[in-house]
């Protein structure tokens, strides 16, 4: 046996790579940028969820006018800007695991608007971009701000497909990337791939 | 003090180009070392070894990126001694990063002829250069340099059971890799 293993192949790569490699340091997202862009899409999110909510009860209270109804169905307001959603109105999120449905995480972003910490608001918008690319979604914790992974595993599905617009104009390509990648590694870590 | 500048010293036999070099490397060869051997005394050795070494080979050769050419004579040197020093399995952190490696060519500890040790190495640098540049660097770190998840995470200002998913999948990555070119059997 000559006792030459791969660990000796790794001695001899290229030079370059292996400058590369020394000076090498991730980039980090601009945090104000980032928190700015939460807080737009955020913005866009809200707008038109109750621009669809309005829509629907205008058809409502138009039909419920025509009918004999109580006197407050249409004068009934419009739900109070940003933070309340009617129960029919959440999509549903169901947990792969368990078939469980669970909260809606958009409603969770709607109705806390800037969430309680940057990081969690950030990681509802990660969590929706998986969502939409795959059908479902992971729920993220213990982020950093421009650098996302999974240190707790939970799959949801969203029907929402408003999430997709958040989504989009939140994550750059790199960052939908890496998120992609440590799912694809989660499910064939599960077998559900 | 650039790296050519140091190489000219080498050439025109200035015995001042060891002293460069080690105010200019010496840290990193002896941090490639440590992480092999794992103490001061041998990692010492092996340096100083790496300087003579370098004074032998220098001219002719004209490295065309020292730190490289230092680093992997200090390698070789370190993992020779640590086989001489070493011959069971250890629990350090070098052993476990040879085992992780050894999973990608797994029934084939070690590689026999010549040919087939270039054809590994070639093989190895075709899919570092397929690479994403974090991946790259992340690779070489824990398997060039010998650093601990740890470390580079600490560097990095990331979390290390994140980069630790993303070795394990740069590791099937490269089974896969190697196994398509013939090389694992």
């Amino acid at each position: 046996m000559s006792g030459f293993t791969i660990f000796d192949a790794v001695t001899d790569i290229d030079d370059e790579l292996i400058e590369r490699a020394q000076s090498y340091r991730p980039r980090r997202v601009n945090r104000i940028k980032a928190m700015s862009g939460v807080l737009a899409a955020a913005l866009v999110l809200m707008v038109s969820f109750f621009a669809a909510q309005t829509l629907r009860s205008g058809d409502q209270s138009t039909n419920t006018c025509d009918q004999a109804a109580p006197e407050n169905t249409c004068d009934m307001a419009a739900p109070e800007a940003g933070f309340e959603l009617a129960a029919e109105e959440k999509p549903e999120v169901k947990s792969i695991t368990d078939g469980t449905p669970t909260e809606s995480l958009i409603e969770f972003s709607v109705q806390n608007g800037y969430v309680d910490s940057e990081q969690k608001s950030v990681a509802e918008t990660a969590t929706y971009t998986v969502g939409e690319l795959y059908g479902y979604v992971v729920e993220l914790r213990d982020i950093e701000m421009g650098e996302y992974f999974i240190s707790e595993y939970k799959i949801y599905v969203t029907k929402d497909t408003a999430s997709y617009l958040l989504a989009q104009s939140l994550l750059n390509e790199a960052q939908r990337a890496a998120v992609e990648e440590l799912v694809e590694e989660y499910l064939l870590r599960e077998g559900m791939k | 003090m650039d790296d050519k500048y140091i190489v000219d010293l080498y050439w025109n036999r200035n015995q001042t180009a060891i002293e460069c070099t080690a105010e200019k490397y010496g840290r990193f060869l002896h941090g490639i070392a440590m992480n092999i051997l794992g103490n001061p005394q041998d990692s010492e050795e092996c340096v100083n070894d790496t300087y003579y070494k370098a004074w032998e080979t220098i001219p002719p050769t004209r490295p065309a990126s020292l730190f490289a050419y230092l680093g992997k004579i200090v390698r070789n040197l370190s993992l020779s001694l640590r086989r001489m020093r070493h011959a069971a399995k250890r629990d350090d952190n070098l052993s476990v990063a040879i085992g992780e490696l050894e999973e990608c060519i797994p029934g084939r500890e070690d590689v026999e002829s010549q040919m087939e040790q270039k054809y590994l190495t070639e093989a190895i640098n075709r899919w570092l250069h397929s690479l994403k540049e974090e991946d790259m660097s992340l690779f070489v770190r824990r398997y060039w340099n010998g650093d601990s998840v740890e470390e580079i995470a600490n560097s990095w200002k990331v979390r290390a059971n994140r980069l630790s998913v993303r070795l394990l999948r740069l590791r099937r990555n490269l089974k896969e890799y190697l196994e398509k070119e013939g090389v694992a059997i």
